[in-house]
């Protein structure tokens, strides 16, 4: 797994000192080296950052006032002088917290700590993969990916058919679209199908347990590039 | 580099009984920071005299100039540093120094800590600088 992570600190000695250890590390690829918050936004706009080594005072922009204007956060290590910041440190639930100057003892465990978190992150991210959670009746149910035979569009709202139930979802099917996964496909701008639940294929339509559904003229060649013909 | 850099080196030029070395720098803190990591030590030090030494030099005049709402960022911002090369010792000055410049007052106490401080500080110059040329030229260290 490698990092790929900016610094950022107002002070030259702090920069080079972070950049070294980050260098010397096999997990970290350092991709900027910010001298205020105002550079990093930047960066930040332009690719993704697994880590940033922040320093908290700095001149206009603080190291929490950067935080505050990211949509998302990714790692984050509070670098500081002061030990008064820890508070706000846990309440934006940052990774670690490291004292200047810091030792190389001390930056290997921030580094394992950021690694443990990210293959945690990970692990979500991989269960989720497999299924979305569906508002119904004030609560969120999981439905796998495996259950949903197919989805339709009924105007404002979409209709998720599973083998058991069917679930009416305030969305669009381009948005849904784009969270199922590789395993679904839309055969017309009224159908989304699992491609694993179709039972056969004629000409201008398909069935899915029993269910007939469309198939646009325009998908139609992408829908035959994913079969497995003979 | 500003007119009280060059000072400085000129000031800190004078010889010494090379053992003095480690009664003011605090080596075991910089084998903390640094390990075995020669380069990374001498490149430390060789900042902190040619970069931060010329930073403390501006605060020297906003000091004589008063202008604290300058000060006192300056002075956080370069903490850190001093403990970076080992000078531990002179850290408590600073913190110090932040604390009454956050107050705003006692202006002559301020004054005087800091005369005290920057004083010691250029006093430690040829012991950084040796200190640096030894990392530099000191196999097996």
């Amino acid at each position: 797994m490698i990092l790929k992570c900016i610094i950022v600190d107002d002070e030259r000695m702090a920069r080079l000192s972070l950049q070294h250890l980050c260098e010397q590390h096999e997990s970290l690829e350092v991709v900027a080296v910010c001298e205020n918050a105002t550079q990093a936004l930047t960066v930040l706009a332009e690719q993704p950052i697994d880590l940033i080594w922040l320093d908290v005072e700095m001149p206009d922009l603080s190291g929490f006032d950067l935080l505050d204007r990211l949509p998302v956060l990714p790692q984050v290590i509070l670098t500081t002088i002061k030990t008064e910041y820890a508070f706000d440190a846990f309440q934006y639930q940052v990774t670690d917290y490291l004292k200047k100057p810091i030792t190389q003892t001390r930056f290997k465990v921030a580094v394992e700590k950021v690694i443990t978190a990210m293959r945690k992150n990970e692990q979500v991210r991989m269960v989720n993969n497999k299924a979305i959670f569906v508002k119904n009746d004030g609560r969120y149910v999981r439905v796998p990916y495996d259950s949903i035979l197919y989805v339709e569009n009924t105007g404002d709202y979409v209709k998720i058919l599973t083998g058991q139930q069917a679930f009416i979802v305030y969305t669009t099917m381009k948005s849904l679209e784009e969270k199922l996964g590789t395993q679904f496909l839309r055969v017309h701008r009224s159908y989304i199908i699992n491609l694993d639940k179709i039972v056969d294929i004629e000409e201008t339509n398909l069935v899915v347990a029993s269910k007939v559904i469309p198939i646009s003229r325009a998908n139609k060649p992408e829908l035959m590039s994913r079969l497995n013909l003979l | 580099m500003t007119n009280v850099a060059r000072e400085l080196r000129v000031t800190g030029a004078g010889g010494g009984d090379p053992t003095e070395r480690y009664q003011l720098l605090d080596i075991q803190f910089l084998t903390e920071l640094y390990g075995d990591d020669k380069e990374y030590a001498a490149c430390m030090l060789e900042t902190f005299v040619d970069s931060v030494l010329p930073e403390f030099a501006v605060i020297h005049e906003q000091i004589q100039a008063q202008r604290w709402a300058d000060v006192h960022p300056a002075i956080h911002k370069l903490r850190p540093t001093v403990l970076m090369v080992g000078l531990t010792h002179l850290e408590a000055s600073l913190i110090l120094l932040e604390s009454l410049l956050f107050k705003q007052d006692q202006a002559d106490r301020i004054n005087a800590i800091w005369q005290d401080f920057y004083t010691t500080l250029q006093s430690q110059h040829p012991l950084l600088e040796a200190e640096w040329q030894r990392y530099l030229t000191t196999p097996n260290l």
